[in-house]
């Protein structure tokens, strides 16, 4: 009788035993998956942005009559001249958000594109960028007012945000239901962008 | 089961529970520093469109429509701050936007989800896409760097043609408070 009494209860012990070996390596792999998400996503973030504002802080060099300098200002899209090798040549810059990737596991994940070229010569794409869901633009004159007219452009607002393409674990709740999961993200705004050699109009 | 084997298993048991306790800790700091991270970057959006903004406003009060010779013309160090017509990005047609760099001395605005909150700052963003409660204060500063001795630490008593803005962003989700130094320079 005792040793079928400490069958059992052993067998009991080393079922909860394995049960918690097993939740303690679905925490680790979660954790780890969210963890590596979250830095990946800041890492994406903030490579477009010092990219995106690296470009915009050069709209305009050398261009002759800042008025022209912006070519196109949508919500999602923004194209715009600039010397960009500082060689006298005046190039196109655009920069605007692709539709959604349907084959992406989240629906809401775009690619967000930039181009180069010359006015009139067309332009070829020189980078890209996955994950973005969203890419925000906003423009005002030297007033803070928000305008329309390209050649009033003095800021721009942009918002951007990136997601990853899978749902992970929030690492901060153990044990969390995979209904509860959620994509990993990282949001910039930058308010108050001025184009350095866009021209205050009197 | 004998003593023995009992005091082994609880033993075991013992050691178990510590290493996953142990590992659990280590997730959930590594989730910190992570979140940590994420609410820094967009702290740091905040804090460089404010110094944008006001790196776009003229030196002082006195430059807005004219130039300036003599540091008498300045504000004085104890004047700093918006006048009495100025409003952040007002709509009020009786008000004034800032115009100059001291017009965000002691200006505060936050950047809250739950708007029904009351105000802690004086103005209040929009805080649409953040993930996080931000609190942002600027201070503006004379600092001296005059006749080969730089002090741009320490305010300056005196007017000089250098003003510190100093933007503080602060986060209840964070452990940091996040301090953006920019010296602004009046070149005549």
């Amino acid at each position: 009788m005792a040793v079928a009494l400490d069958m059992i209860g052993s067998t009991i012990l080393a079922s909860l035993v394995i049960l918690m070996g097993l939740e303690l390596n679905s925490n680790l792999v979660n954790g780890s998956d969210s963890y590596r998400a979250d830095v990946v996503v800041q890492e994406s973030l903030v490579s477009i942005v010092q990219a995106f504002e690296y470009d915009l802080r050069k709209m305009g060099y050398n261009v002759a009559d800042p008025t022209t300098v912006v070519l196109r200002a949508d919500s999602d899209y923004i194209s715009f001249l600039t010397d960009l090798e500082d060689n006298g040549v005046i190039d196109t810059v655009d920069w605007y958000i692709g539709r959604f990737i349907t084959s992406s596991p989240n629906p809401n994940d775009r690619i967000l594109f930039r181009r180069t070229g010359m006015p009139g010569m067309g332009s070829s794409l020189v980078g890209s960028a996955p994950g973005v869901t969203l890419f925000g633009l906003r423009y005002l004159d030297q007033n803070g007012v928000p305008t329309t007219l390209t050649s009033k452009i003095w800021i721009i607002e942009t918002s951007l945000r990136v997601e990853s393409p899978w749902k992970v674990q929030d690492a901060g709740v153990l044990n969390q239901k995979y209904s509860n999961w959620s994509y990993s993200a990282a949001f910039w705004r930058q308010t108050r962008l001025a184009g350095r050699n866009l021209k205050r109009h009197g | 089961m004998g003593l023995g084997q009992m005091i082994l298993s609880v033993g075991a048991m013992f050691l178990l529970g510590v290493i996953i306790f142990s590992a659990n800790s280590t997730l959930l700091q590594n989730d910190d520093i992570v979140k940590d991270s994420e609410f820094g970057v967009a702290a740091i959006s905040l804090a460089t469109s404010l110094v944008e903004e006001v790196q776009g406003k003229a030196f002082d009060e006195a430059a807005t429509d004219s130039g300036v010779v003599n540091k008498g013309q300045l504000t004085p160090p104890a004047k700093l701050g918006p006048e009495p017509s100025e409003k952040y990005r007002t709509t009020d047609t009786t008000f004034h936007d800032f115009d100059d760099i001291d017009d965000f001395d002691n200006f505060s605005i936050e950047f809250v989800k739950n708007t029904a909150n009351p105000k802690v700052a004086t103005y209040r963003g929009d805080a649409r896409g953040f993930r996080a409660d931000y609190f942002m204060l600027a201070r503006v500063v004379y600092v001296a760097a005059e006749n080969g001795i730089a002090d741009l630490n320490l305010p300056s008593a005196t007017h000089t043609w250098h003003k510190k803005l100093i933007v503080t962003v602060t986060s209840p989700t964070s452990k940091d408070t996040l301090v953006f130094p920019t010296v602004l320079s009046y070149w005549n």
